[in-house]
């Protein structure tokens, strides 16, 4: 009993020891395209994360999570071009909207069972996209926005920025699950009938996943568009390359899992990176294939399916 | 009184479910509740405990009237109800699960640990207590279901069929731990089909039928009631 508390105590510092290895990188190995993949590593593990804590944790899923990441983007995007603001506190403002549009939608499909909700987000991001393309006056529509100063001018910079993002995603979710919130979260997804019948008020606490993970979703719209420099409604509000980009990060990696994310965001980034160098346009069909894998051999994902065999 | 019940009726489209039920109940008692199946006892549970808006009829529990209540605020105000169907939340351990009722009492996690260990001890579960739900048998999920309600710290216990498809052994130490809720100082009112077990452990027994109050009465009483024997065993029976 003893050994298995002193183990979870101490499983508790593995990612930090992780990101604390990922933080001496730089200084052994300079090339940068090594560097770029553990960006785009960590920035689909936040959003995995995201993902994962109102979809693996809540058990609302979500087809539509484009809809927050988009608006992080366009946010941070608009306010620097027209507004002037600085890209810092674009970052910040990024989460914020991608919050705040998140609570329509969640007041209204969470009072009802059934696939309302993740139909919903699929659909206010589709219509985002097409507002995005068709206000031209606001958005420069399908011109997109392109960033000639960003917050970083090195790739370090963003390197070391993402990886402190990354420890305050994994604090902020290790506390939340680890306290009464952590098992309310579950208890819903387990039975929401049981979960009411307990005293949780089950809206509320759905509302809350929404809004977290809406939240650091939309902050990585923007860390993408500074990251990228280039963003368009195709790009942010992509169904295809963001939205079922994290569910299948998420599958794969293990739904529900605390590591799912991590382990599928490197195992997705790493082999789509790897066929893009040698055909591109196949990498859509490396998804298709993936996905009729997991669901086929490993339904509860790398992590689940270990987990299971402890 | 505890829990008064007035004039409660529920029609589902056309299915008059549940006609004019009134009762209450006293502090302290253990109220039986009987009836053929589809009488609409669980719907009677249901309304109580705020799953079910009534169509007509009010809920006072505590002199307070809790029939527009949602389940949840319900639950905090000191009724709490099983299901019929056992919901254990599958993927978490038993002991989870009861953490999971305690928390609604206290914020703690460690604090609700706490209670939930003794709430197991209380209904012999702890020797389970990290086993996954879902792989518990029909009878450790049935007392699973009165562990979670327990944590909860009710006033009222509403318990639905808690005992169906249990074994002899199983239904003693069912009919065993109900006592002991009683005793420590909880209301009871328990829907059952296990006519042994709710005869000797009710107080009071009320028997329902095709969603009406045939009859109410001790279990004595009710034993005998011409009307009871009909309801449950057909019109021959109770000629006799």
């Amino acid at each position: 009993m003893l050994k298995l508390e002193e183990f979870t105590q101490k499983r508790k510092l593995i990612p930090f020891i992780i990101l604390l290895m990922l933080s001496l990188i730089p200084l052994f190995i300079k090339n940068e395209y090594i560097l770029h993949l553990i960006i785009l590593i960590l920035l689909w593990s936040i959003l995995g994360i995201s993902w994962n804590l109102l979809g693996g944790y809540t058990g609302q899923v979500s087809f539509g999570h484009a809809a927050f990441f988009g608006v992080g983007a366009y946010t941070a995007c608009l306010f620097y071009v027209k507004g002037g603001i600085p890209l810092w506190l674009g970052i910040i403002a990024a989460g914020i909207s991608g919050a705040l549009i998140s609570i329509p939608i969640g007041a209204i499909c969470f009072r009802l069972r059934g696939p309302y909700f993740a139909l919903s987000v699929l659909a206010l991001a589709e219509v985002l996209r097409l507002i995005t393309l068709h206000w031209k006056s606001f958005t420069e529509g399908a011109v997109g926005i392109l960033l000639i100063e960003t917050i970083f001018s090195t790739k370090l910079g963003y390197y070391y920025f993402i990886i402190g993002i990354a420890i305050i995603t994994i604090i902020i979710m290790a506390y939340l699950l680890q306290k009464r919130t952590g098992y309310y979260f579950r208890a819903i997804r387990e039975d929401e009938d049981a979960a009411e019948a307990l005293g949780i008020f089950t809206l509320r606490y759905k509302l809350f996943a929404l809004i977290i993970s809406a939240f650091f979703t939309g902050i990585m719209g923007a860390f993408f568009a500074n990251y990228t420099n280039y963003i368009d409604p195709y790009i942010v509000f992509s169904i295809g390359d963001v939205s079922i980009a994290m569910v299948l990060i998420v599958v794969l990696g293990g739904i529900g899992t605390f590591w799912g994310p991590l382990i599928g965001a490197t195992i997705v980034v790493l082999i789509s990176e790897g066929f893009r160098s040698f055909f591109s346009t196949a990498s859509l069909l490396i998804y298709g294939v993936l996905i009729v894998l997991v669901i086929l051999f490993l339904p509860r994902g790398v992590v689940g399916s270990i987990q299971r065999k402890i | 009184m505890i829990l008064e019940v007035k004039g409660l009726t529920k029609n589902f489209g056309g299915l008059m479910a549940v006609k004019d039920i009134n009762f209450y109940v006293q502090r302290g008692e253990i109220l039986g509740l009987i009836g053929p199946n589809g009488a609409g006892k669980t719907t009677i549970f249901n309304m109580i405990g705020g799953f079910f808006k009534p169509t007509k009829g009010t809920v006072y529990f505590k002199g307070i009237d809790i029939t527009k209540l949602s389940p949840p605020k319900i639950c905090k105000l000191g009724i709490t109800r099983t299901f019929q169907l056992v919901k254990p939340l599958s993927q978490l351990t038993v002991l989870e699960n009861v953490m999971v009722g305690a928390f609604v009492r206290v914020k703690d996690p460690i604090e609700a640990r706490k209670r939930a260990i003794k709430i197991l001890e209380f209904t012999g579960q702890v020797d389970k207590k990290d086993m996954r739900a879902a792989n518990l048998s029909h009878g450790d999920r049935k007392k699973l279901e009165i562990s979670k309600a327990l944590a909860t710290q009710p006033e009222l216990l509403l318990l639905d069929e808690c005992m169906a498809g249990l074994n002899p052994h199983e239904v003693s130490d069912a009919i065993e731990i109900i006592k002991r809720i009683r005793e420590s100082g909880v209301t009871l009112i328990v829907i059952e089909h296990v006519m042994k077990a709710i005869m000797s452990i009710s107080d009071r027994i009320i028997v329902l039928n095709h969603g009406e109050k045939i009859m109410e009465g001790t279990p004595d009483q009710v034993a005998v009631n011409p009307e009871v024997i009909k309801a449950y065993l057909g019109e021959r029976y109770a000629r006799n």
